[in-house]
């Protein structure tokens, strides 16, 4: 952590204890102590680290200190001064028994120490999730009134999409007047050069009032706008991470001008850090419509996204009724791409969030759980203590002090240790979170830009209270109603432990175990999930595959001719290479996410409708399928027949033959694609000419869509994947790669160079992630519950030395005494797990959308989870039954 | 005039940040360096303090706030600036006076002053 964002971090606890102060002293002088606090934080960060601790630190304690006085003058006074100190007053009780309470935790370092410990783990990781939570799912994009803003979305029912066609975008933007200004963008890499090494990088293209759109000022210089469109400007705005990555974070950048694909572009503008859309854009690039583009043929291309902002007044039904006018008078017009589509708007900020939601609230719950253990661990430590103060408490009631006063002194006690765990906990929470960022799938939205901030700190101080009445209450109510009976009772029984305590402490360490077994669960669950998911046939072989991503600029490369030629020779060098098995080109790669080409297509003899069927498309080389081990079903596949001046031909998967030539032989039919994907390439009808394999293009977890294949000899597209097959590391590959490619041509730049198996890892990161924490999560219940019940039966075994000394004495054997205990353990357990399986049950439904290739109510799961808790739980009562097993029975009798 | 001797006794912070506002306007952290330097260090105001004491003093009127705020470089928009009034003033002449007959008096029952100085036990 920075000097400085350590500075940040402390000012903005600073700021939260400033509410311990009477509201009166807060108002008039909370903006000049922040600013005071702020220059002495400078100061110490500028020593070190632990200058400013420490200065934190002390301030913390002044501050709390002195609203504690203030507090006692407001209250012992109607007037805020001067003071009558000699008063008592509820506050001067309160601060009297937290005093008190300090005091004790002092004088019990070992017991202070093991509470606070249990606290700030539980209160840190559920803090550090909580602060996730807030920065992907509830903090407000930084736009300006971000709730306004729209995603729109289009297609049939059921298969709505993001993608817009230009035409269809100009029509329900300008005619449904429910936007104040509306933008189109798409997401374009371009290649960086004569900045040193050639680079890719992630760029956007927008229309002139995007930034409008979201009400973005930029950092430095200015937006694309409308003129920019118009006169077809080439400007580009640089995003936050590239501008500093790339130029130090010098604003001079701007003015200076950028070799992208082969075309200056002017820097105009820089936009500010936390603008991270769509994606996040390195630069953005205007979006420039040609009038082809916009013409009424162009209806079925959709490649645009559409970002919109709502008219205030304007609510969300309103809004998609609107566009539900206008899409239904497209679709009369344009019946043949537009019949049946709808037109509606989703806020942006949850389709942003939308997959990652599920997770992160079942990962909030379950690290509430595990709040919840640590708070009942602490209460069962604070049980134990209250035993043996029975005596101290004993005194207390003779002397005059009342129950209501006894528990109030419990209670202090517990807040004093609430607010000391918290604190730690803080520290833990700054530090996990830090950790999660960092281990945190790029995947996940917002991830980097989390941080604690006031939210957090109010959730924080939320928690320490709530978890302080959790804990304290019951021990509280138990430890003062026996000492007070029992006080009245008289007897030298007033001094040791009560059955009462002893019924509590079981009831808290049941409570524990089923807690942790719906935890268990629902980690079992995920895990279970994830080894299916691992284990899916993707439908091709992912070992040995380097792939890596090229980009021909069109300024160099005019005609097909000229690109099919570089890329088929980087493919057969690559392929001569030693330690290479197989090369090929394809566009489209599985698991690429960002790929999304897809067209309709006609059979023979059949009219193009908005029911044509439809098909992901991909254009590969010959040896596509031997490098990716795709295998072939029937026909065959492309070879040297089928090049630039060859027939048409297409290859389909198997999920194509089934859904649209349902127990017919597809082989010889003849198909037309609808979308062209390279210009001025022939586009008639195409024989089918074999069906391959199905491949899990789309994710482990999607079911695979109907595909096609079309050879890259006839369709020389100019941004494509390479993937080798290598006998050995495939990463080894990559220099010889480099050096092959900088042979034909040196201003080339390679990119996103993985493995295949990288890729199937990434694919499935989100959910390992989850898993792994919820593992984690469960992993410290279950210790938390064992450590639960050997506290409970170490107590019993205390408690009850002297029957086991009559036992003895009498004859018992010590395997006797180990059963009775162990039986003992065995029966808390098993409640606590019966009634944590029946929790799990209704509790696992939140996990359906995580779950994969097992139900939320998996048997296997279920009956593992318990048998692992009962062998964990025996064996936390064997060791204090072994111990009651040797007894001196002797001792025993003697003792009391 | 009030008897500036019904303020009495001053605690040993309030006094410290009157004699800090003696030469003039400070802001709050302005009065923090003052006690810290003129004590060695042996005084170190925590905000917590310094604003309750300030709220009290300002209660009292000892303190208040000057309508034009002095010119700094490093000048912050959220800083107040705190002077002392003429009562303060007369308060901390009056407590000063106070202290001097209480040293007087020991010093004459023999009483040396090698103790520390009370503030030093207030942390």
């Amino acid at each position: 952590m920075s000097a400085s964002r350590a500075c940040r971090t402390a000012q903005r606890i600073y700021s939260a204890t400033l509410l311990a102060l009477p509201r009166w002293l807060r108002d008039r002088y909370a903006d000049d102590m922040r600013a005071t606090f702020a220059v002495r934080c400078r100061d110490a960060a500028a020593d070190g680290r632990r200058p400013l601790v420490v200065l934190l630190l002390r301030e913390l304690t002044d501050v709390l200190a002195a609203a504690v006085r203030a507090r006692r003058a407001t209250m012992a006074a109607s007037m805020p001064f001067p003071v009558e100190p000699s008063r008592r007053s509820a506050m001067n009780a309160l601060a009297q028994d937290l005093r008190y309470a300090f005091r004790l935790l002092r004088r019990q370092p070992g017991f202070a120490a093991v509470a606070v410990v249990t606290l700030a783990l539980g209160i840190g990781a559920t803090t550090a999730v909580f602060t996730v939570v807030n920065g992907v799912l509830l903090r407000p994009l930084p736009y300006a009134d971000p709730d306004r803003l729209l995603l729109l979305l289009n297609g049939r029912a059921g298969r709505l999409s993001t993608s817009f066609s230009p035409p269809n975008y100009r029509d329900i933007t300008e005619q449904s007047g429910i936007f104040t200004s509306a933008a189109a963008f798409d997401g374009a890499s371009v290649t960086l050069t004569g900045n040193g090494d050639p680079q890719r990088l992630n760029g956007s293209t927008v229309t002139g009032a995007f930034f409008q759109t979201l009400g973005v000022q930029p950092r430095y210089g200015r937006a694309i706008d409308d003129g920019d469109v118009a006169a077809n400007r080439r400007v580009v705005v640089l995003g936050d991470g590239f501008w500093r990555r790339q130029f130090g974070a010098r604003p001079e950048v701007i003015g200076r001008t950028l070799n992208l694909d082969g075309v200056p572009y002017e820097v105009v503008g820089i936009a500010p850090p936390d603008v991270t859309f769509p994606g996040t854009p390195d630069l953005w690039r205007p979006l420039v419509f040609t009038p082809q583009n916009l013409s009424d043929e162009q209806r079925g291309a959709r490649w645009i996204g559409v970002v919109a902002r709502l008219t205030p007044g304007v609510e969300l039904p309103r809004a998609n009724a609107a566009m539900a006018v206008v899409a239904d008078r497209l679709a009369k017009r344009f019946p043949r791409t537009n019949e049946g589509a709808q037109m509606l708007a989703t806020p942006l900020q949850e389709r942003i969030v939308r997959d990652i939601r599920p997770a992160l609230l079942v990962l909030l719950a379950a690290v509430s759980l595990v709040l919840l253990i640590a708070c009942v661990n602490v209460a069962n430590l604070l049980l134990a203590r209250g035993g043996a103060r029975a005596r101290e408490v004993a005194v207390r009631a003779a002397v005059g002090a009342g129950r209501g006063r006894l528990i109030r002194q419990f209670l202090a006690e517990s807040v004093a240790l609430g607010v000391v765990g918290t604190a730690a906990g803080l520290f833990v929470a700054a530090a996990a979170t830090r950790i999660l960022v960092a281990l945190g799938p790029a995947s996940i939205p917002r991830l980097v830009n989390v941080s604690i901030d006031a939210r957090v700190l109010a959730f924080a101080g939320v928690l320490a209270l709530a978890t302080s009445v959790v804990f304290g209450l019951v021990p509280a109510l138990t430890t003062s109603a026996e000492s007070f009976s029992r006080t009245i009772a008289g007897g030298r029984g007033a001094v040791g432990p009560s059955p009462s305590g002893t019924r509590t402490r079981k009831v808290l360490v049941a409570a524990e175990m089923a807690l942790a077994v719906v935890l268990l669960v629902g980690a079992g669950l995920l895990i279970r999930s994830y080894q299916r998911l691992a284990a899916v046939d993707p439908g091709f072989a992912s070992d040995h595959i380097l792939t890596l991503h090229m980009s021909l600029p069109e300024v160099k490369y005019q005609t097909t001719a000229a690109i099919y030629e570089t890329v088929t020779t980087f493919v057969h060098r690559l392929a001569g290479v030693a330690g290479v098995e197989h090369a090929a080109a394809v566009f489209g790669l599985p698991l690429d996410y960002d790929f999304s080409a897809s067209t309709s297509f006609r059979r023979r003899g059949e009219a193009d409708t908005a029911e044509s069927p439809n098909a992901g498309m991909r254009v590969v080389t010959p040896d596509y399928f031997a490098t990716l081990r795709i295998p072939l079903r029937a026909g065959r596949l492309f070879d040297a027949r089928d090049d630039a001046a060859g027939a048409e031909v297409v290859l389909i998967n198997e999920e194509t033959a089934r859904r649209y030539w349902p127990n017919q032989n597809p082989i010889g039919e003849s198909i037309t694609v609808g979308v062209r994907l390279v210009r001025g390439v022939r586009n008639g009808p195409k024989t089918i000419v074999g069906i391959v394999g199905d491949v899990k293009y789309r994710g482990l977890d999607v079911t695979v869509p109907p595909e096609l294949y079309l050879p890259y000899a006839q369709h020389p597209v100019d941004s494509l994947t390479i993937a080798v097959r290598t006998r050995n590391d495939p990463l080894a590959m990559v220099p010889a790669a480099r050096s092959e490619l900088a042979a034909i041509d040196r201003d080339l730049p390679i990119d996103a160079v993985h493995t295949m198996d990288d890729l199937v890892g990434r694919s499935i990161a989100e959910r390992r992630f989850t898993m792994l924490l919820l593992a984690a999560f469960a992993a410290v219940a279950l210790a938390l519950a064992a450590i639960g019940v050997y506290g409970v039966l170490a107590y019993l075994v205390t408690q009850r030395t002297q029957e086991i000394g009559v036992r003895l004495a009498m004859g018992a054997s010590p395997a006797d005494v180990v059963r009775l205990f162990v039986r003992e353990g065995a029966a808390v357990s098993a409640v606590g797990v019966a009634v944590g399986l029946a929790l799990a049950i209704a509790a696992a439904r939140v996990l359906t959308s995580l779950v994969f290739g097992v139900t939320t109510t998996d048997p296997l799961t279920f009956a593992g989870v318990a048998i692992a808790l009962a062998l964990v739980a025996l064996a936390a009562s064997y060791l204090p039954a072994r111990r009651a097993a040797t007894v001196d029975p002797m001792l025993a009798l003697r003792a009391d | 005039m009030v008897d500036a001797r019904a303020y009495l006794p001053l605690s040993p912070q309030q006094f410290h940040i009157l004699l800090a506002l003696v030469e003039g306007h400070r802001h709050g952290y302005g009065i923090i360096r003052d006690v810290e330097a003129r004590t060695d260090g042996a005084v170190r105001l925590g905000t917590g303090t310094l604003y309750t004491a300030l709220a009290r003093l300002e209660a009292l009127a000892l303190v208040d706030e000057p309508a034009r705020r002095p010119r700094a470089h490093d000048d912050d928009e959220r800083r107040k600036y705190y002077r002392l009034t003429a009562l303060g003033r007369a308060v901390l002449e009056a407590e000063t006076e106070r202290l001097e007959a209480l040293v007087r008096h020991a010093r004459r029952k023999g009483v040396s002053a090698s103790a520390r100085p009370a503030w030093s036990r207030s942390k």
